[in-house]
Formats: structure tokens, C-alpha cells, sequence
């Protein structure tokens, strides 16, 4: 973590301006500054000063450092990876059932309106006198076919 | 057979008819009564065809209110994950339930939920304050006790049915009744228009008469069992165990709903108030001493009541005069 935040503390650092960035005599001129990073933004032809190059640079580096964790998974034994791995999902899985569970027993509500009560007071009454008269209809038929 | 023995059958046959609830058969008929007509009314297969050919049968919708009798079936031509019907008696009725055929997958995740009162927005009809079972009582799931107790029943005359289908094809097809209730206590009421008389006879007990509409309510009659109608109390009706109170809200919960009026002293004669509200309530709190009674009317408020009641007034609270 240290080496983490040191890096992205210099890359902060030679966000505003490239030529803040200066060579050291590191045997690894990788370590201070990551070129492609810099690179990739010569290559789009914007200016570096800008705000909004300096949040993209910020955060094409916090990439490029997530991309060096990998490497240290790789390190990680591979049964131990799968046991988290697979505690983790067991984990999500119920507490979404868990929480489901409870949001349906105890919350379950429908999102409308009180004053479309009305309206569907409307369709109901109308529905109810179509029945009436189905109803009655039917009522007719069969008197006839009794005669 | 004598003329007189022949009326005397004719009257006999025309009173059990009656009794069985036939009698509309008769206006029916070209205004002519006649002994064969009578009997053919008592057949056997005619009483066999009547219950299952009559019953009022149709497709239900994912959101629905249903108010009649009768078969309804709910059929998902898609993933369905979020209705609700609406159902609805008359005021002194409760509502039956009971599942005639259920074809969904409960492991799946499919639910058919019954809840016995309305609940919208998170607010529930009747209010926690007011229903005698507590909130996980109110709801019964098929999935849990389907099979077991293929009949729900309701506490008044309202009830709700969620459910949540995942399949298409997917299926269920309930049966709806109305029951009598001869002590209706908490009731929503169909029409923006209408009356009612609300007793509680010595029970501890809230009632609530909910209208879904704005209203104007004329009490025309309180009688609180208590004898305080000799003077007003001074302090409202802080103190006292029976009283009735105007409630005024956008929501169905009357715990949430603002209190237009009380009134806890016995009296006659017309009594209004207008309320211009989503939903407005006649609520009456009975300490179980004595039995309590209201009777009241309502109509709807017209728009240039509400226009005007909006003009003179300066709260945000529902309109009130």
C-alpha cells in the first residue's frame, strides 16, 4: 500500500505539467513516472494544463496502478483465491434473499396515487353494471329455453 | 281440484320461491303466473344450472380493482413483477377469497400475497392504530399456506392481492366474495356520495369510514355513550375515551392524516364540514363503556367549491370549511 500511495501521490504530482517530470538516475526510470500514460496523452493532441486532463491523467494512472494488481494476485495461492472468492458470493447472495424476504413481507406496497382511486372506482362501476347486464342477459336466455 | 285449493297451491308455491331468492324469475315472465311456470323455476336442473352458469367470469389485469362477484383469472403473456388488484364491497360486507387454481412457481420467486386492508405508498387501510391483528397477520401468502387455508377472509370491506409472476404462461384464478358483516367497523366507501351510521357497541375499539374523495360531511346524529352533552368541554377532547374526529389527508393511513375537527359531546341536528381532501375520514375512538354511534352524510365537493375553498385559505393543508 505504501509503494500504492506513493505512486499516486507522484502521479498527482506530474499531473499539471509534463515537464515537472524529470529523470532520475534510478536505475528503473519506470518507477517516478509512467511514460504510456504520458504518451497516450501527446498522442490526443490536448492541452495538458486543463482540469479535466489533469482528473483524466489522475485517472489513468489510478488504472494503470490497479493493473499492477494482478501481478500480486498471481502470488496468491490459488485455493485460498477460490474460498474467498466463493465466500463472498455465497455472502451476497444471502443477504439479497434475506433482504428480499423481509422487503416483501413487511413492505410490500404499491406506488400509486390515492387520487387514482377514483378512476379506478370509475372502471370498477362500469364493470360491475356490464356484469349486471350480462347477468340479466343471461337470466333471459335461460327463461326462454325453459319455455 | 277446487278453485280455492288451486289458489291456496298457486300462493304456497309463490312463497318459496320467494324465500329462495327466485322471485325476480317471475317479473321476468309476460306477467303471468301459472303453476307449470312455478315448477319449472324448482327443478332440479334448473337449480344445478343456475350458481355455476351465472357466475360473472373475466380476465383480471395487472393492476385491477374489482367490486362484483365473481371468477377472476390472471393469465402473464410476459414477466409480471409488480401488480396488485384492488378489491371492494359495500360497506357491510368483508371480502372471501379463496384460490380456485394457482399455476406459479413459488420457487421461483413467484408470490400471490393477500393483505387484508388496502396498503398503498406504505400506507395502510386500516391504520395499525385501528386493525385488531398486527401487520404480519395481514398478510397471507399462498405460497406459505395456499394450499392449507384456500380461503382468505378480510376484516372489513376492502382487501388487496399482490403477486409477482417470472413466467410467461404463468397463472392463477381466484374467486371473489361478498359476506355480510353485521358490525361493520372500518370501511372505504365506493362512491363519492352516500350515508352511513357507524355503531360500536361496547367494544375498545377505532372504526375509521374512509371516502376517497373530497367531501362535504353532514353529521346529523352523535350519541356517545358517556353523559357529557350537558356542557362543551373546554380542553377538546383531550381525556376523553369516546369522541369522533374528522380527519383529512392525500394518503390511505389515519394515523397520518390531519384532524379538521373534533368532537366529543353528544347532539342532534346537522352538523358540516367540507374537506377538501384526497381522502377524507370519519373516525370514532370507543373506550368500550358505552356504545357509540354516528350517522352522517357526505357528497362530493363540485369544482368551483374546491376553487373557491383554495382561494380563501392559506395553508397547505388540505382545503377545509
Amino acid at each position: 500500500m505504501w509503494l500504492a500511495r506513493t505512486l499516486l501521490a507522484l502521479a498527482l504530482l506530474c499531473a499539471p505539467v509534463s515537464s515537472l517530470c524529470l529523470p532520475t538516475y534510478d536505475p528503473e526510470p519506470n518507477f517516478l513516472c509512467n511514460n504510456e500514460v504520458f504518451s497516450e496523452a501527446n498522442d490526443k493532441r490536448q492541452p495538458t494544463n486543463s482540469l479535466l486532463d489533469s482528473v483524466n491523467l489522475l485517472f489513468k494512472s489510478a488504472h494503470a496502478l490497479s493493473s499492477e494488481e494482478p501481478r500480486e494476485r498471481r502470488t496468491t495461492p490459488a485455493s485460498k483465491y477460490r474460498y474467498l472468492s466463493q465466500t463472498q458470493l455465497r455472502s451476497k447472495l444471502y443477504r439479497n434473499s434475506a433482504k428480499s424476504d423481509r422487503r416483501s413481507q413487511v413492505t410490500l406496497s404499491l406506488d400509486v396515487p390515492t387520487n387514482i382511486m377514483n378512476i379506478l372506482f370509475n372502471i370498477a362501476k362500469a364493470k360491475n353494471l356490464r356484469a349486471k347486464a350480462d347477468d340479466n342477459a343471461r337470466l333471459l336466455a335461460q327463461i326462454g329455453k325453459r319455455k | 281440484m277446487s278453485a280455492t285449493s288451486r289458489a291456496q297451491l298457486c300462493f304456497l308455491l309463490l312463497s318459496v320461491t320467494a324465500l329462495r331468492g327466485h322471485a325476480r324469475f317471475l317479473d321476468m315472465q309476460d306477467n303471468e303466473i301459472s303453476p307449470e311456470g312455478l315448477l319449472s323455476l324448482l327443478s332440479s336442473e334448473l337449480k344445478r344450472e343456475l350458481p355455476e352458469e351465472f357466475v360473472y367470469r373475466r380476465a383480471l389485469r395487472c393492476l385491477d380493482m374489482v367490486a362484483v362477484e365473481g371468477q377472476f383469472t390472471f393469465t402473464a403473456e410476459r414477466p409480471q413483477l409488480n401488480c396488485a388488484v384492488f378489491f371492494i364491497g359495500e360497506p357491510t360486507d368483508v371480502i372471501s377469497i379463496e384460490y380456485d387454481s394457482v399455476n406459479i412457481d413459488c420457487r421461483g420467486g413467484d408470490f400471490i400475497k393477500v393483505f387484508d386492508g388496502w396498503v398503498m405508498k406504505g400506507e395502510k387501510f386500516p391504520s395499525s392504530q385501528d386493525h385488531p391483528l398486527p401487520l404480519y397477520e395481514r398478510y397471507t401468502d399462498y405460497c406459505e399456506t395456499g394450499v392449507s387455508r384456500p380461503i382468505v377472509r378480510s376484516s372489513q370491506n376492502v382487501a388487496m392481492l399482490f403477486f409477482r409472476l417470472h413466467q410467461s404462461g404463468s397463472s392463477f384464478t381466484v374467486t371473489f366474495r361478498k359476506l355480510i358483516n353485521p358490525f361493520p367497523c372500518n370501511v372505504v366507501s365506493q362512491t363519492p356520495e352516500g350515508s352511513f351510521t357507524m355503531i360500536i357497541p361496547q367494544q375498545h375499539r377505532n372504526c375509521s369510514f374512509s371516502i376517497i374523495y373530497p367531501v362535504e360531511i353532514q353529521i346529523g346524529e352523535l350519541s356517545l355513550g358517556q353523559h357529557n352533552d350537558l356542557k362543551r368541554s373546554i380542553l377538546g377532547c383531550a381525556g376523553s375515551g369516546d369522541f369522533v374526529e374528522l380527519l383529512g389527508g392525500n394518503g390511505m393511513d389515519t394515523s397520518k392524516m390531519f384532524p379538521m375537527a373534533d368532537l366529543c359531546y353528544s347532539f342532534n341536528g346537522p352538523a358540516q364540514m367540507k374537506v377538501g381532501c384526497d381522502n377524507t375520514v370519519v373516525r370514532m375512538v370507543s373506550s368500550g363503556k358505552f356504545v357509540n354511534r354516528v350517522s352522517f352524510q357526505y357528497r362530493l365537493l363540485g369544482h368551483q367549491e374546491l376553487q373557491q375553498m383554495k382561494g380563501n385559505s392559506v395553508e397547505d393543508v388540505c382545503l377545509r370549511a
